[in-house]
């Protein structure tokens, strides 16, 4: 969990978006995931791809009740569970 | 008859005896599509590599009289693999600093000293497919390219063009609309709303997306504004009106399809062949060659290439021509899917194919994903396959035709993805299911 979110989001809410991010990947991959942590990495070893990126973020955000800009997205957001739970913060609070 | 490459310099450059250099600057499309409007998407760079090696694939396309500029020196082991099995190979020329982002030509233009070597040439130039980077490098090494204009070959190769066609030309294509403006987008999303509210899916497709990517299958209404928002908020901000897309119904198919035919500069149309796509339990593997299909839906599709090449000729292409189809539940056919008026994966299958794949046999072309470690070299992996090999012209077994791709994405610190392209040759499914699973068997045993 980067310093960043620690500031801008209370324990019990990351928590929230950990387990809509876990809960949507499951639904987007339709397979038998492995158990998740924060630091599972979702192209590399969870097998998310780019077409699957778009099924995540509408998941994600009707799950979340939120709406990101996608204009600007980067991979470095998809890295891990992490990376994704600090774009969420980040595009919630913008 | 003459053989494909012959045929294919005959119909680019008028010269069946003409030198060629190719190009394999696979998924062009990215070229193409630079500030076009997308679908929301990122990139992973271990991917793009990848798919930059398969330039490689171009070396069994040229002939002992022809070029091949590639990203990295082939493995020695395959060439002397390849040279056994009695294929002459083509000159090769290596850039000099390969990077695994840029493209074969992006490459070469970067590569001073083999700009000045092609420039010594008698030669044409001979892409995967043509952009503004292949036309700078026709102009750096001032070799005439063998291919229409990179404009005439986006427009030709975009889905929106590929849609009216099929429409102008009064072919069976899904229910559909293609868009170049937000409000034509607007009006599809309203036409295609009725399609999902009785639970019917809609795709969006990019109309310069790779194959396979830049497509979202939408099942709402919710999705479909969602989406329109995304993509009008787009525009709104970049100040570039223009898009794109094209809409469509997602139909129920029983066999996906890719063939292929050459339009001549001359507009002479000639066809090349019909390909099955190949899955097994839902997950797309290959191509089957040939496809399994009556007379009257080859001659069907034989009569649209028809059709279609006069059209791309009329419209300024000429070269090869891949198409998408499909066969419906009922064996009816949707002969246009999607136009791809460059080279396709299959392209580079077929000099393989008219010398391996014997009358009564079949092939099956596909590509085993690895997960690995180390760089890996085609000794060890020919050791490993043992006896699953091909070995000879009139044998069964394994061709295997880009090798590039297996340590392309290779890295000191961590395991990589990569990928073994090959060709599966039998005499019966079964034997080719046998031999695939077997590969795949023994190459999970080198995963690390």
């Amino acid at each position: 969990m980067s310093d960043t979110a620690d500031i801008q989001t209370t324990a019990p809410e990351r928590a929230r978006i950990v387990s809509a991010i876990t809960t949507v990947l499951a639904q987007v991959l339709d397979y038998d995931l492995p158990e998740l942590t924060e630091s599972s990495r979702l192209f590399d070893e969870l097998g998310l791809d780019s077409t699957g990126v778009f099924e995540l973020l509408m998941q994600l955000e009707e799950a979340l009740e939120v709406e990101f800009d996608t204009d600007n997205l980067e991979m470095a957001h998809f890295e891990t569970v992490a990376s994704l739970a600090d774009f969420v913060v980040a595009e919630r609070d913008a | 008859m003459d053989d494909f490459t012959t045929r294919l310099k005959r119909a680019v450059v008028g010269e069946p005896d003409t030198s060629l250099v190719f190009l394999g600057n696979f998924e062009v499309e990215e070229q193409w599509a630079r500030g076009e409007h997308t679908l929301p998407r990122v990139s992973a760079a271990s991917g793009s590599a990848v798919v930059n090696h398969m330039d490689e694939f171009a070396l069994l396309l040229a002939g002992p009289t022809d070029h091949v500029v590639l990203k990295a020196a082939p493995d020695a082991d395959h060439l002397a693999y390849l040279a056994g099995l009695g294929i002459e190979l083509p000159t090769v020329h290596v850039v000099a600093d390969q990077d695994p982002l840029r493209n074969v030509t992006e490459d070469a233009l970067a590569a001073p000293a083999l700009v000045t070597t092609l420039s010594g040439l008698d030669a044409h130039l001979v892409a995967h497919g043509v952009s503004e980077v292949e036309e700078r490098l026709a102009a750096a090494t001032g070799l005439p390219l063998a291919a229409p204009d990179a404009a005439t070959c986006k427009t030709v190769n975009s889905k929106v063009y590929s849609r009216r066609v099929a429409d102008e030309l009064g072919l069976r294509q899904p229910v559909g609309w293609a868009c170049d403006t937000v409000e034509q987008l607007e009006r599809a999303f309203a036409e295609a709303a009725p399609l999902v509210e009785r639970g019917e899916k809609v795709v969006v497709k990019e109309a310069l997306g790779v194959s396979g990517k830049g497509i979202a299958v939408l099942e709402s209404a919710r999705r479909m504004d969602r989406l329109f928002r995304m993509i009008a908020r787009s525009v709104e901000k970049s100040g570039q009106p223009r898009i794109a897309f094209c809409v469509e119904n997602w139909v129920a198919k029983k066999t996906d399809l890719n063939y292929q035919f050459t339009v001549g500069r001359d507009g002479v149309t000639h066809f090349d062949f019909v390909k099955e796509l190949f899955t097994e339990g839902g997950v797309h593997k290959g191509h089957r060659m040939p496809a399994r299909l009556s007379g009257a839906q080859v001659d069907e599709l034989v009569a649209t290439a028809e059709l279609l090449g006069k059209k791309l000729s009329a419209d300024g292409y000429f070269g090869v021509v891949g198409v998408d189809a499909m066969v419906d539940p009922d064996d009816g056919l949707y002969p246009v899917i999607e136009i791809n008026a460059r080279n396709n994966m299959s392209t580079y299958q077929v000099p393989l194919q008219e010398r391996f794949v014997g009358a009564g046999q079949i092939a099956l072309a596909r590509h085993y994903p690895l997960r690995l470690t180390g760089e890996l070299g085609f000794g060890t992996v020919r050791t490993l396959l043992d006896g699953l090999v091909l070995e000879r012209q009139g044998g069964a077994g394994l061709l295997v035709n880009n090798f590039a791709t297996v340590n392309a994405g290779a890295r000191d610190d961590a395991a990589f993805d990569g990928r073994l392209y090959g060709i599966v040759v039998g005499s019966t499914d079964a034997e080719i299911a046998a031999i695939d699973a077997e590969i795949t068997t023994r190459l999970a045993k080198e995963d690390r």
